[in-house]
C-alpha cells in the first residue's frame, strides 16, 4: 500500500477548534500529492472526550494521532508518512 | 491569513464552559471557577504567570457575560454578580467591542529597523533617499534614528537586501479608519465615535485584546426560562459548517431554537425595495445609489459624510426579525451571522421596536453547539423549506456582488441601464475611492461590503471563506424558489417605506385592525 490515508475529524468540537482550517487543507492536498494522500473527514473520532483540556482538533495520518493539529503539522505528518511508505 | 490560533481557541473554549454552565444552571455558582479548573493541566503560561493568565480568563470571561473591561486590571467584584445581571437579561450597551486593556501588549509604536541583513553596501540606497537625513551608518551597517524617522518607508523600499523592515503594530494596522490610538502608556484604545465595528482588529490581534460583549448568556437565559426562541440565520451563517444547511438548521432546533428562519428571504424583498427605491430616485434625479445591508459600511458612511447615497431600506435581519415579531410577538428573536457589526444595528434598531432581541456570532453558536455536545452530521437534515423561501439571489447576499446582482435582477424589467460600483472591503482608501464616483451622472448601483469578500469574510465566522463560498454555492443551487427578486410593473411610491412594516401588516392584519 503506497498511499497515505489522513482523517480530518469534523465532529463540532475539532471542527470549532480549528478543524474548519484543517478541512481547507484537502483541496492543497490533493493538488500537490495528487493520488497519494486520500483525505476524508469524519465524524466524530471521539478523542475529544478523553479529558477536559483536550487538544482538539484531531486528526489521523494512517495511525498517527496528531493533537491540536494546525495545518502545518498537517503537512508535515503526511510529508513524513509519504517518505516512510517510499523508503520503507 | 489562518484565522485559527490559539487566541481564537480559547475564545471558542471559553463560550464553550459559559454555554455549559448556563445550561445546566450552574453559571451564578461556577463560573469563578473556570480560570482554575482551566489551568489545571496542560496550560501553556500566556503572560508572565498563571495568575495574570487567570486575571485575564477572570476578564475574557467579563466579556462574555456582555461587560467592557477596557482599563481594568482584573475583575472589580467576582463574576458570580456579573453573571446575575446578565442571567436577568441585562443587556450589553451598544458598543459591541471592548479593548481588554489587560491583555494587550502594550506593541511599541510601528517603525523601521534595520536587520543584520545590512551588507554595508557601496549605493546606500536607504541613506541617499531618506528625506529626513534619519539613517547614519554605524560600524557598517545602516541604523535609523527613531526622533528623526517619519515612517514613510522609502529606505525600505530601497534596500536591495530586504534588510529594512516595518515592524506594524497589528490592530492599528488592520484599522480602515484609523479608530484605534495607543495612550502613552502604549496600550491601545478604540475611539468609539470613529470605529465602524468592522471586527478586523478581532482577528488581527495576536493577544485577543480586542474583545467583543457577547449576548450569549442572554440567549441561554431565555431558553432555560422557557421562551420560544427564533433563530434569524444570515446566508453566510447557513454555509459556516461542511454539511448540507439543513443539518445546521436541526443543530439548530435540538439546542433549543423553536424555529429557524433564513434571513435569505427577507434578503429577496429587500432587493425589491431598493430596486423600487433606485428607480424612485432616478425619476427624482438623483443618480446613485448605495446598498445599506452591511452594518459597518452604515457607520463608515456616517464618518465619510457618505449618508445621502446610502439606501433607506431596512436590513435583511430587520425586515426578518419584524415578521418574526408578527408571527408571534411573545418571541425572542436571535439573529446568527459572522458579524460583529450586526449587534450594534440591532440595538439602534431596539430604539423603535424591540425586532431583534440578541445577535449571535457563527463563531460562538458554534461554540455552542460543541459545548452542547450537538453533533452537526448526525442530526436528521430538516427540510430548507421549513425555514424560508429564498432565491438564490438572496441566498447571495452573503458574498461580495451577491447584493448587486440581486437588486439588478430586480430592476431588470424597468429597462434602466444601471452601472455598478463593488467595494469588497473597507480600507484606508475606501473614502476617497466613493467620494469620486458619488458624482457620477449615470445610474449607479454602489455596493459595500465591510469585509473582503463579503459576510463569509466576516470577522465571527468560523470557515475558510473560501470554503464557505463553495458552500454557499451550494446553498443557492438548492434554491427551491426560482423567481428572483423583482420590480411590481406599477409599484406605489411609498412602498419602499412600508417594506419594513409590510411583512408584518400580512401576517398581522387583525391585529392592526383591533390597534
Amino acid at each position: 500500500m503506497n498511499q497515505v490515508k489522513v482523517t480530518i475529524c469534523v465532529g463540532t468540537a475539532c471542527y470549532v477548534l480549528g478543524g474548519a482550517e484543517l478541512l481547507g487543507m484537502v483541496d492543497e492536498m490533493t493538488a500537490k500529492f495528487g493520488g497519494k494522500v486520500i483525505c476524508e473527514g469524519s465524524p466524530c473520532l471521539g478523542f475529544c472526550k478523553l479529558s477536559r483540556n483536550s487538544k482538539a482538533p484531531f486528526a489521523l495520518v494512517n495511525d498517527k494521532l496528531l493533537e491540536a493539529a494546525t495545518p502545518e503539522s498537517l503537512l508535515k505528518a503526511v510529508e513524513e508518512a509519504l517518505s516512510e511508505v517510499q523508503n520503507g | 491569513m489562518a484565522k485559527e490560533n490559539n487566541a481564537v481557541r480559547l475564545k471558542r473554549r471559553l463560550i464553550s464552559e459559559v454555554t455549559n454552565l448556563a445550561l445546566t444552571g450552574k453559571l451564578a455558582d461556577e463560573i469563578d471557577s473556570v480560570p482554575y479548573s482551566m489551568t489545571n493541566e496542560n496550560w501553556e503560561i500566556i503572560q508572565c504567570c498563571i495568575h495574570h493568565d487567570r486575571a485575564n480568563l477572570r476578564l475574557r470571561l467579563m466579556s462574555l457575560l456582555g461587560y467592557s473591561t477596557e482599563g481594568m486590571l482584573d475583575v472589580d467584584k467576582p463574576l458570580r454578580a456579573y453573571a446575575q445581571e446578565a442571567l436577568a437579561g441585562k443587556k450589553p450597551d451598544a458598543f459591541p467591542l471592548s479593548l481588554m486593556s489587560a491583555a494587550c501588549n502594550g506593541c511599541t509604536k510601528s517603525r523601521y529597523i534595520v536587520t543584520n541583513a545590512c551588507q554595508g553596501c557601496l549605493a546606500r540606497p536607504c541613506k541617499v533617499n531618506c528625506p529626513k537625513g534619519a539613517v547614519s551608518i554605524i560600524n557598517n551597517q545602516s541604523h535609523i534614528d527613531p526622533e528623526l524617522c517619519v515612517n514613510c518607508g522609502l529606505c525600505e523600499k530601497s534596500c536591495p537586501f530586504h534588510a529594512i523592515i516595518k515592524i506594524p503594530v497589528p490592530c492599528e494596522e488592520v484599522c480602515p479608519v484609523g479608530a484605534i490610538q495607543k495612550g502613552e502608556d502604549g496600550i491601545a484604545k478604540i475611539d468609539e465615535s470613529k470605529c465602524i465595528l468592522c471586527g478586523k482588529c478581532l482577528s488581527a490581534c495576536p493577544f485577543g485584546a480586542p474583545a467583543e460583549k457577547s449576548e450569549i448568556v442572554q440567549v441561554l437565559s431565555a431558553l432555560t426560562h422557557g421562551k420560544k426562541l427564533i433563530a434569524l440565520v444570515a446566508p453566510a451563517a447557513m454555509v459556516q459548517f461542511p454539511f448540507p444547511p439543513g443539518k445546521f438548521i436541526a443543530a439548530l432546533e435540538h439546542f433549543g431554537f423553536s424555529k429557524v428562519m433564513e434571513v435569505a428571504e427577507a434578503a429577496d424583498r429587500v432587493a425589491e425595495a431598493e430596486a423600487r427605491e433606485f428607480a424612485e430616485r432616478l425619476h427624482d434625479n438623483k443618480k446613485v445609489l448605495a446598498t445599506s445591508c452591511c452594518p459597518s459600511w452604515v457607520r463608515a458612511a456616517g464618518g465619510m459624510d457618505l449618508e445621502q447615497i446610502l439606501s433607506d431600506t431596512p436590513s435583511p435581519m430587520l425586515v426578518a426579525a419584524k415578521t418574526a415579531k408578527a408571527q408571534d410577538p411573545d418571541a425572542f428573536t436571535v439573529f446568527i451571522g459572522p458579524c460583529l457589526a450586526k449587534r450594534w444595528e440591532a440595538h439602534r434598531a431596539s430604539q423603535n421596536s424591540q425586532l431583534v432581541d440578541a445577535v449571535l456570532t457563527s463563531e460562538e453558536v458554534g461554540a455552542m453547539l460543541m459545548a452542547a455536545g450537538i453533533q452537526v452530521n448526525e442530526e436528521n437534515e430538516e427540510d430548507l423549506a421549513k425555514a424560508g423561501n429564498a432565491s438564490a439571489y438572496g441566498r447571495g447576499f452573503a458574498m461580495t456582488q451577491g447584493v448587486t446582482a440581486a437588486v439588478k435582477h430586480a430592476l431588470s424589467p424597468s429597462a434602466v441601464e444601471v452601472n455598478s460600483c463593488i467595494v469588497s472591503g473597507i480600507t484606508k482608501d475606501t473614502a476617497s475611492q466613493l467620494k469620486k464616483v458619488q458624482e457620477s451622472d449615470k445610474p449607479l448601483l454602489i455596493e459595500v461590503m465591510a469585509c473582503d469578500g463579503g459576510c463569509i469574510n466576516g470577522p465571527c465566522q468560523l470557515t475558510n471563506p473560501k470554503v464557505a463560498g463553495a458552500f454557499l454555492e451550494r446553498y443557492k443551487a438548492a434554491a427551491k424558489k426560482t423567481a428572483g427578486p423583482m420590480l411590481a410593473a406599477n409599484s406605489a411610491a411609498n412602498e419602499r417605506k412600508a417594506c419594513a412594516s409590510s411583512s408584518a401588516e400580512n401576517h398581522h392584519t387583525t391585529a392592526s385592525k383591533s390597534a
